[in-house]
This record gives structure tokens, C-alpha cells and sequence, in this order.
């Protein structure tokens, strides 16, 4: 679809206009500005993982709300995310910047409104990086267990997340030219493996799929609660899975034409995720024989796809999801490192000259890129000290992390497109600031319908038993506040401080990177 | 059956969205003019 103006122009032409656009908000072009379209599609079609979020959490969805979840669930949730992107697609077309959330929260209102969005989105990146990561490991560890004869067990999960992270970091580290074809890679792998998966279990199936009803089935919850409240606790199967596709903006100043191809790589993530999601979902739903027997597994996804297609076969597709999950979560920390990037070259967060080095070697924000993965294995393992000191605690540790994320993201998701319907009714923000991808009339209706759903939502996912992410995100609360009033209320200038920065200055910079690319690739690294 | 007819329709009505907003996001698109169009720094950022 995306066919309009830069057709016309050459890539060399369209970058030079892409680095005056980012100069204007008074930043110099220090990433290397490569992606195409379909790259900044596939990192968040990537981040999106239908083959992360909705079988990580199958079991889960399954648990509170039968098969219904998969049928009802998913696409009610998909039909309001959709919304939701469609908000923040309009925004990334209009201020196309790295900084994304944080920098249109500070745009539209003010830098403290903005310095709380990037907290909160970097809690939610946390939280996503963390839950896809520990993901992998809940589906490695068991498979590495049946090969090196060993059983799975929190601490060995633990340290398969550790190793799955640091092999992340290094990754993300090396390049973003390897990221950008490993994405593209992951995109099509993704596409393939459900491919793999919807035909053997359309024709392989042991013993045959279950009638259509089946599919869309509510009123069944294998919990002791309602089931109208079972099911909203199971929509966070649906809810995580349709998170990080803000990494097309996170990766905006790495894209070329971004004021269009940003916005289409963060909703055609969303639909196409929806399409091939929900073809996923109801195969493996309709190939389920004993539905008590999969929630009350160790995990329900594995229990199902070991029933149905038998042992080998079964591994042999459990491998493949591994995978499509690892390369979730490569994506996921290039959009957490360059949003922590993107803050801290701002003086966002404690020692921000450091996360905001751009290594001169690679030109990717490496110190960012191991905060990220530190930070991730921290949640996770605090989540494991305290279940050691207490294992009577409830809730299990993927549902923590995800709803964390949740929680977190979607309230950052909230906060600019509130902004902008606020300063559009103040009259600040005008039809003329509008990129080229927008909504015109329906922008208003669709803002709203988002907010509320994202309101809702947020409710719903620290209801118990995710009452722990709920006291986990006020803690985080409660220190942002005691960080702003102590220090950044005085101290963060935002996105301002780089307006008052000088062309001279913007071209020093970019003319340090560009004699990198000439030539000289020693390791030393910059910092705005 | 009621469930079925009443889960395919809710399907048919996000596809039918999604298609609507990328087709009036796609003419924008194509619409768009440049001269027309203001960089929005923010109100309270312009110096």
C-alpha cells in the first residue's frame, strides 16, 4: 500500500530530506539510517511474536477461558489494538523521531509529562523483554532437558534466560545491519512456521480436529471463578502478544522514508498478526482432546502439539517455535536499547552520557543494549528470590512479567495519543502537523475508542491473580515520583535541549559518523 | 451454533476495520502535501 511520494525519489534523496526532518528536532543522524519498509514492519511483526505471546501464554488463556478465549479473545482484543496502533501509527508519522512515546508525550504537553512516558514505556520495555525471553527458556529448558538428561527446573529455566539474553545482547551489539536481516528473516520464519504448524495439524492430527463450535465455545473456565471474570483474566494471552510494535518507531532513525514506513510497520504488525494469529490459534485449539489435561500440564502448548502430532514430530515444531520466539526477543531489545538511547542522549535517566554512547565501531547504542539486558535479567531474577523465600506465592512468573509489560506499555501507549486529542482541542496541535500517514475525520473517534480500551485493560490485568505486577508497577510508580521530585522536576530539559543545539553542532556530529563510514572503525564511542 | 455465527461476524467486522483504516490511511498517504504540511516541535519547546 505504501506507494505515494517516495516512489519518486531516490533512496539517496529520501535519506538527505529523512536527516533534515530529524534535524529539526535539533538531533544529529548518528544511527545508520538503512531499514526499508518491510525491515521496520518485521522487527515489530517480530516483537509481536504470535508464536511468543499467544503459545507462551496458551495454557493461560486456555485455563480462565476455555476455548472461547481463542475465538472471542483473541479477536476482540486484536479489534481494539488495532485501534490503538492506528493512534500511534498517525503520531510516528508526525514526529518521527527515535524517542517515540516520550518524545510526542513531551511534544504535545511538556518535558516531565514526557520524562514519566519514557519511564513507564521502559518499564514495560523491561517487563517485554524479560517475558519473551523467559519465554524461550520455559520452551528450551525442558527440550535441552530431554537431550542432555537432565529435568527443568526454575533454577535451570533461570539460567537458559541468562545465557538466551546475553547471546541477545552480543547480537544486538554486533550490528544493526545482522538485527535488520535477522528480523526480515524472522519475519517470513514466523509466516513459515505457522504455515508448518496449521498444515500438520490440519492433516496430521492423531485423532482429528474438534467441530468449529469448539472454537468459539465460552461459558467453560477450568478456574473457581465466574466466567465472565475467568475471561478477562485470559485476554492477557491475547493482550501481551499485541505488544512492541512501537519498535517501528523506536527504530524510526534507522528507517528510510520513515514519515510512512513507520507508521505501516507498527499497524500492518498489529493486522497481519491478527490474520496469522488467529489461524494458529484455532488449529491448535480444534486439535485439543483432553483440554483438563493440557491446563493442568506443564505447559499446555507443548501437552497439546505432543498429543496431537506425537513425540518427534512434536519436538521437531516445538524447535521451531523455540526459534521464533529467540528472534522475538533479538527485536525486542533493539527497540528497548533504542529507546533508552533515544531518553538518555536527552539526560533522561542516571549516567545518560553513557547510554547514550553510539559505539564508533558498530553505530549501534551498545552500553544501552547490556543495560537492557541487565535490567531484564534483574526482573526475572528478583521474581525468583522472592518465590525461593516464598513458594507458596500464587502466580507464576511469566504472568508477572507480562503483565508488567502490559500494564506498562499500554500505559505509555495512552499517554501521547491523550496528549494529542488534549492539544488538538487546545488548538496547539493542527491538521497542518499531521504526517502523511493519518486518519483526517476518524482520528478523533478512533483516539478515544483506544484510550478507553487501554483504561480498561490496564484494570484488567492486575486484577488477582496478577495482583503482584500491579504492586511491582506502583513500586516503580512511587520511586519515579521520588526520582522526579528529588532530581529531574529541576535538572531534565527534554527534547528541548536539543533545539537549542546548532546546525554547526548537528553537522559535527553527523560528519564524525560519516568519516567512520569512510574508513576509520577503531571502537571509540560518542556521546551527544 | 449462535457462538459460531455470532464469533464469525465479530471476525468479518476486524477485518472490515483494519481494512478501512489502511485504506483511508493509504489515501492520505497519497494525498499528502509537503508544502502544506508544518514539523511540529511541540508548543512549549519552541524557542
Amino acid at each position: 500500500m505504501e506507494i505515494g511520494v517516495d516512489i519518486l525519489k531516490s533512496k539517496e534523496q529520501q535519506m538527505l530530506e529523512d536527516k533534515k526532518q530529524l534535524n529539526h528536532y535539533g538531533y544529529a543522524q548518528e544511527l545508520l539510517r538503512d531499514m526499508g519498509g518491510f525491515s521496520n514492519f518485521a522487527i515489530s511483526f517480530s516483537i509481536i511474536s504470535i508464536l511468543t505471546g499467544a503459545v507462551s501464554l496458551y495454557g493461560y488463556g486456555l485455563m480462565y477461558g476455555g476455548p472461547g478465549m481463542m475465538g472471542y479473545g483473541w479477536t476482540i482484543v486484536a479489534f481494539f489494538v488495532l485501534l490503538v496502533s492506528a493512534s500511534l501509527a498517525e503520531l510516528a508519522s508526525a514526529i518521527p523521531t527515535a524517542g517515540a512515546l516520550y518524545h510526542w508525550s513531551a511534544a504535545l504537553m511538556g518535558t516531565r509529562i514526557g520524562w514519566y512516558t519514557a519511564w513507564i514505556n521502559l518499564i514495560g520495555q523491561i517487563g517485554i523483554v524479560a517475558g519473551i525471553d523467559y519465554s524461550v527458556a520455559l520452551f528450551a529448558d525442558p527440550l535441552l532437558g530431554g537431550i542432555f538428561n537432565y529435568s527443568s527446573t526454575d533454577t535451570t529455566i533461570l539460567i537458559v534466560f541468562g545465557v538466551v539474553l546475553l547471546l541477545h545482547g552480543i547480537l544486538n551489539h554486533v550490528g544493526i545491519k545482522i538485527v535488520a536481516k535477522l528480523n526480515d528473516f524472522s519475519a517470513w520464519y514466523h509466516m513459515a512456521v505457522v504455515a508448518i504448524l496449521v498444515v500438520s495439524l490440519a492433516f496430521f492430527t492423531k485423532h482429528g480436529l474438534q467441530p468449529i463450535d469448539y472454537l468459539f465455545h465460552i461459558g467453560k473456565t477450568f478456574t473457581d471463578k465466574p466466567y465472565a471474570l475467568a475471561f478477562l483474566i485470559g485476554l492477557l494471552q491475547a493482550q501481551w502478544t499485541f505488544t512492541g510494535f512501537d519498535a517501528s518507531a523506536h527504530t524510526i532513525e534507522e528507517t528510510v522514508h520513515p514519515r510512512v514506513r513507520a507508521p505501516w510497520g507498527i499497524f500492518n504488525s498489529v493486522a497481519f498478526s491478527f490474520v496469522f494469529g488467529f489461524i494458529m490459534l484455532a488449529f491448535v485449539t480444534l486439535s485439543i482432546h483432553n483440554a483438563n489435561g493440557a491446563v493442568h500440564s506443564d505447559n499446555a502448548f507443548i501437552y497439546v502439539i505432543s498429543q496431537a502430532l506425537g513425540g518427534t514430530f512434536g519436538n521437531i515444531v516445538l524447535w521451531l517455535v523455540t526459534f521464533a520466539m529467540f528472534f522475538c526477543g533479538l527485536s525486542s531489545i533493539t527497540s528497548f536499547s533504542r529507546m533508552m538511547y533515544a531518553f538518555s542522549r536527552d539526560n533522561g535517566m542516571p549516567f545518560s552520557k553513557q547510554w547514550a554512547e553510539i559505539s564508533r565501531k558498530y553505530r549501534t547504542p551498545a552500553k544501552a543494549i547490556w543495560l537492557s539486558v541487565i535490567l531484564s535479567f534483574v526482573l526475572a531474577f528478583i521474581d525468583y528470590v522472592a518465590k525461593k523465600i516464598n513458594p507458596n506465592f500464587s502466580y507464576s512468573t511469566i504472568a508477572f512479567l507480562t503483565a508488567v509489560s502490559v500494564v506498562g506499555l499500554y500505559v505509555a501507549y495512552g499517554i501521547p495519543i491523550f496528549l494529542k486529542l488534549r492539544a488538538e482541542s487546545k488548538g496547539y496541535f493542527k491538521p497542518k502537523h499531521y504526517g502523511p500517514w493519518s486518519l483526517g475525520k476518524w482520528s478523533r473517534p478512533i483516539n478515544v475508542l483506544s484510550l478507553l480500551w487501554i483504561v480498561f485493560i490496564c484494570v484488567v490485568m492486575v486484577i488477582p491473580p496478577n495482583q503482584m505486577a500491579g504492586y511491582a508497577i506502583v513500586g516503580m510508580f512511587i520511586l519515579l515520583f521520588i526520582m522526579d521530585v528529588a532530581h529531574y522536576k529541576y535538572h531534565f530539559k527534554g527534547p528541548q535541549a536539543a533545539l537549542e543545539k546548532s546546525v554547526e553542532e548537528i553537522k559535527r556530529l553527523e560528519g564524525e559518523f560519516e568519516h567512520i563510514i569512510h574508513g576509520n572503525d577503531s571502537d571509540q564511542n560518542f556521546s551527544q | 451454533m449462535m457462538e459460531v455465527f455470532v464469533g464469525i461476524a465479530l471476525i468479518i467486522l476486524t477485518i472490515l476495520v483494519g481494512t478501512a483504516i489502511g485504506l483511508k490511511a493509504n489515501k492520505n498517504v497519497r494525498s499528502f502535501k509537503e508544502a502544506e504540511h508544518e514539523i511540529y516541535v511541540g508548543q512549549k519547546m519552541k524557542k
